[in-house]
């Protein structure tokens, strides 16, 4: 009751609850959520996904904006995102059972590094090209580490898109697996790319940035997520009888604690809760786990909200006049690169014909893994002693990444609806269980 | 700018992430184990809370719980919400003005008998009036339970069902309005009567005011929602969330109307809202709003419980000069003095309404368990009154496990004399 306002006499009480909303995380959020639920029902009016609706509200009530959000606000709710984070990759990993990829782990493994690989290499030459035409120094430092940028896929949206519009089909058989795949990938690969492109400017990089960090990684998130899935999986078949409630409280409370212990030991944000999906739900008949799913997706619904809305009003339109022709470069040729090679690969693995046409497309959208690799950059180029003459360099791909973000996040989820919708997969669930 | 975003903070968030999961986790188990001895769970939540307390103090992470507040805030919320949603105007007429007017007889008695105790003992007024306030909250779950359980049927069991969700809405109004007095005395000493009670009187028009509107939006925008779309739970559940999280956010940080500074209750603000809420959507959609929402609170409530419990321990180890004689001699007299105004006071009203004998013998003893929403008032005297709210939360910490351990024995007991047990 001390945060009441002193000096502004005249102020109204709107204008004054908004100056002191960052003082008060519990505002932001229900701020959040209420322009999430208007954004979500007015962008139905159009058919375009709710999540569609959340970022569009986010960069409108955001500090590009209207400001209602400002930076700080915005930065205050990183608890929100990383929660968010975590019920993804769960959510995610759930969808990954082993019986059901036996027909198709080895067509999504060979698509999925395909496409990584197609989408580097097509981003880097492209990238390569047009700097040594325009005469710039450090050419393959920014291909190289734009490449591996491109790479990465936004699993959030993409799930989201897949359970509000219950898709079923060959696309989204392969679309789930392919999305928890492709974190693994592009960490490794992200990794491998970001030291041999500054050590071009550095000199040999020690082993350990390039391979041994980034094994670790993905260790600790595999064994912790393993850890605690087999917990989860003991208790939840222990207590079957306890009412749906309580094996939600359970599971959430295990999510949580992934999470924590995630962050502790550096381990990824998605692919740590993953593991527990994965674990839990190839112990597990369907039956089971669905009734497990209910519920949580239930909780976590409101804080997904939060964390979409959130998620644009990070976005900075104004980066968009910054992007430059290198950004453009960068934009066009990584939706080429997951396109083609998404396109060239299923052909290969003779996948559905709707996979080929059109699972590509369901790969555009980029956000936040992305943008935490940009800042990954940065940082590197900021600590590192050698780097420092180079720090332009960062800065510039974190531009780059963050306006294509922008653009990324705003189309990429009318095409996926638009591709699955065209692959007849919309709605195709509904009624399975009820 | 961008590095912040990531690195501010991160080193707690994780670390009260952690402390959360395990709140949660070993709460959820602790509560099961009591059920399975035949107590209650809220018991266990609290027990198990002290040793998690325990065990933060001792590797010195205790200002983790202080951290994790924010849960009980919103907990608080959603306490308040869930018992302004019972508050069904037509149930309300159905059960008549008979138990209308034991509810609030009961009420003020035990409020009153346990103020004059605790002044007796030589304690200030604000924590009186405070302690007194929370003497009205009666838990439901164990009375329903027994009810349930035994197939009750009678006068009494007539009489106590539709009393007891009603008793806690008066508990709360008492409490919003005893509080915002403790508080004014608090701050503005000296004062005088007419100007002690102006701060707590624009409260609670401005608590109802704000409740009412946002209820009132709410409900609106939850009509709005066709009952063929494939999300509408998460729709209804975005919604109260909102709702919920807004009337807390206001009520802690207060704003102000020209040069006039409002405050809101933090309890009642919430509860408005829900009762407005609830009265303004048909009956099957706000037991479908009901439903969602308790997805969502229910682990927060879980945690709130288990943090309460750590709290006690947190608040001991700060606070070395505690005096325990009198921390006893409050906790024996409101756990005394409160059964007296909930007895007394549930005799009295039956006597004046003309009652069958068995209510007027039986119904006092009927009310005594006592758990969350006690616990939810406590944690609010403690946000609002620094020191002295510590001892009432402890206070009412202890007193919530004895009520919780005897008070079903009483109900049980009640409803054996009566003759109302049909198994």
């Amino acid at each position: 009751m001390d945060m009441l306002l002193s000096t502004t006499e005249e102020a109204s009480g709107i204008a004054v609850i908004l100056e002191h909303l960052y003082e008060n995380p519990i505002f932001g959020v229900s701020v959040l959520i209420l322009f999430g639920i208007l954004g979500g029902k007015l962008i139905n009016l159009i058919k375009f996904p709710r999540v569609t609706g959340y970022i569009l509200i986010g960069i409108l009530i955001g500090p590009s904006v209207l400001q209602l959000l400002s930076h700080e606000m915005v930065k205050s709710f990183t608890i929100i995102r990383q929660v968010a984070i975590g019920f993804i990759g769960y959510t995610i990993g759930l969808e990954l059972r082993f019986s059901k990829l036996k027909k198709t782990g080895k067509q999504v493994t060979i698509i999925t590094i395909s496409q990584a690989f197609s989408t580097a290499v097509m981003v880097c030459l492209a990238v390569a090209l047009y700097l040594i035409l325009t005469g710039k120094d450090h050419v393959w430092t920014y291909a190289l580490i734009l490449g591996a940028i491109a790479t990465a896929t936004a699993p959030g949206p993409i799930v989201a898109v897949v359970k509000s519009y219950r898709t079923k089909g060959p696309v989204t058989d392969v679309l789930l697996p392919l999305v928890a795949l492709d974190d693994a990938i592009g960490i490794m690969l992200f990794a491998v790319m970001l030291s041999f492109g500054t050590s071009l400017l550095s000199g040999p990089v020690s082993l350990s940035h390039m391979l041994l960090d980034p094994a670790k990684e993905i260790f600790f998130s595999l064994a912790f997520g393993a850890l605690i899935g087999f917990a989860v999986t003991l208790i939840a078949k222990k207590f079957n009888r306890e009412s749906d409630q309580f094996l939600m409280m359970v599971i959430i409370g295990f999510v949580f604690a992934g999470i924590g212990i995630g962050q502790a030991v550096h381990a990824s944000a998605i692919l740590l809760p993953m593991t527990i999906g994965i674990v839990l739900t190839n112990s597990i008949d369907e039956k089971y786990e669905h009734r497990l799913t209910q519920t949580t997706d239930l909780f976590s619904a409101p804080i997904l909200l939060a964390f979409f809305t959130i998620a644009g009003a990070e976005l900075q339109l104004s980066l968009l006049v910054k992007i430059g022709i290198l950004g453009v470069i960068y934009l066009l040729t990584r939706v080429l690169g997951k396109v083609s090679g998404a396109y060239v690969s299923a052909k290969g693995v003779k996948a559905p014909p709707t996979v080929i046409k059109y699972l590509g497309f369901t790969l555009i959208p980029q956000a936040g893994v992305a943008i935490d690799m940009a800042l990954t950059t940065q940082l590197r180029f900021e600590t590192t002693e050698a780097l420092l003459p180079f720090i332009e360099i960062g800065a510039a791909i974190m531009t780059i990444v963050l306006a294509a973000t922008v653009i990324y996040e705003v189309f990429g989820l009318v095409i996926v609806k638009a591709a699955l919708g065209k692959a007849g997969e919309i709605d195709a669930a509904v009624g399975d269980w009820d | 700018m961008f590095h912040q975003i990531i690195s501010s903070e991160a080193s707690f968030t994780y670390e009260a992430l952690l402390v959360l999961a395990i709140v949660l986790l070993f709460g959820l188990y602790a509560g099961r184990f009591f059920e399975k001895i035949k107590l209650p769970h809220i018991t266990g939540y609290i027990i198990i809370g002290v040793f998690i307390g325990l065990g933060l103090v001792l590797i010195d992470l205790g200002e983790i719980v202080e951290h994790l507040a924010i849960v009980s805030s919103v907990a608080l919320g959603f306490i308040a919400f869930g018992i302004g949603t019972e508050l069904e105007f037509g149930k309300l007429k159905k059960s008549g003005k008979e138990v209308v007017v034991i509810t609030i007889i009961q009420a003020v008695a035990a409020s009153v008998v346990t103020i004059l105790g605790i002044l007796i003992i030589g304690v200030s007024l604000p924590i009186a009036l405070v302690l007194g306030a929370i003497a009205t909250a009666t838990a439901p779950a164990p009375i329903m339970l027994l009810t349930r359980k035994y197939k009750a049927r009678g006068p009494l069991t007539d009489t106590l069902l539709p009393l007891v969700g009603m008793d806690d809405a008066v508990g709360i109004i008492l409490f919003g309005i005893l509080l915002a007095v403790a508080d004014s005395m608090n701050t503005g000493a000296g004062l005088s009567v007419m100007e002690t009670l102006e701060g707590p009187l624009i409260e609670l028009v401005a608590s109802a005011i704000v409740g009412g509107l946002v209820g009132f939006l709410s409900a609106l925008m939850i009509k709005k929602i066709s009952s063929k779309d494939n999300q509408k739970e998460e729709v209804f559940l975005g919604v109260s969330v909102f709702a919920v999280f807004v009337t807390v956010a206001l009520a802690k940080m207060g704003f102000h109307i020209g040069e006039m500074q409002i405050h809101l209750s933090p309890i009642l603000t919430p509860m408005i809202m829900g009762v407005i809420l609830t009265n303004n959507l048909s009956r099957v959609r706000a037991h479908d709003v009901n439903l969602s929402v308790e997805q969502f609170s229910a682990p927060i409530l879980v945690a709130f419980f288990t943090l309460a419990g750590a709290e006690l321990v947190v608040a001991f180890s700060e606070n070395t000069n505690v005096a325990y004689g009198s921390l006893i001699g409050i906790t024996a007299i409101y756990i005394l003095f409160r059964i007296v105004g909930k007895m007394g006071g549930a005799l009295l009203g039956a006597k004046i309404m003309g009652s069958h004998r068995s209510v007027q013998r039986y119904l006092g003893l009927c009310l005594l368990p006592q758990a969350g929403v006690a616990l939810g008032m406590a944690y609010q005297a403690k946000t609002d009154f620094g020191e002295d709210g510590i001892t009432i939360l402890i206070v009412v910490l202890i007193a919530t496990l004895v009520y919780e351990l005897f008070g079903p024995i009483g109900v049980k007991f009640s409803l054996e004399q009566s003759n109302e047990i049909r198994v």
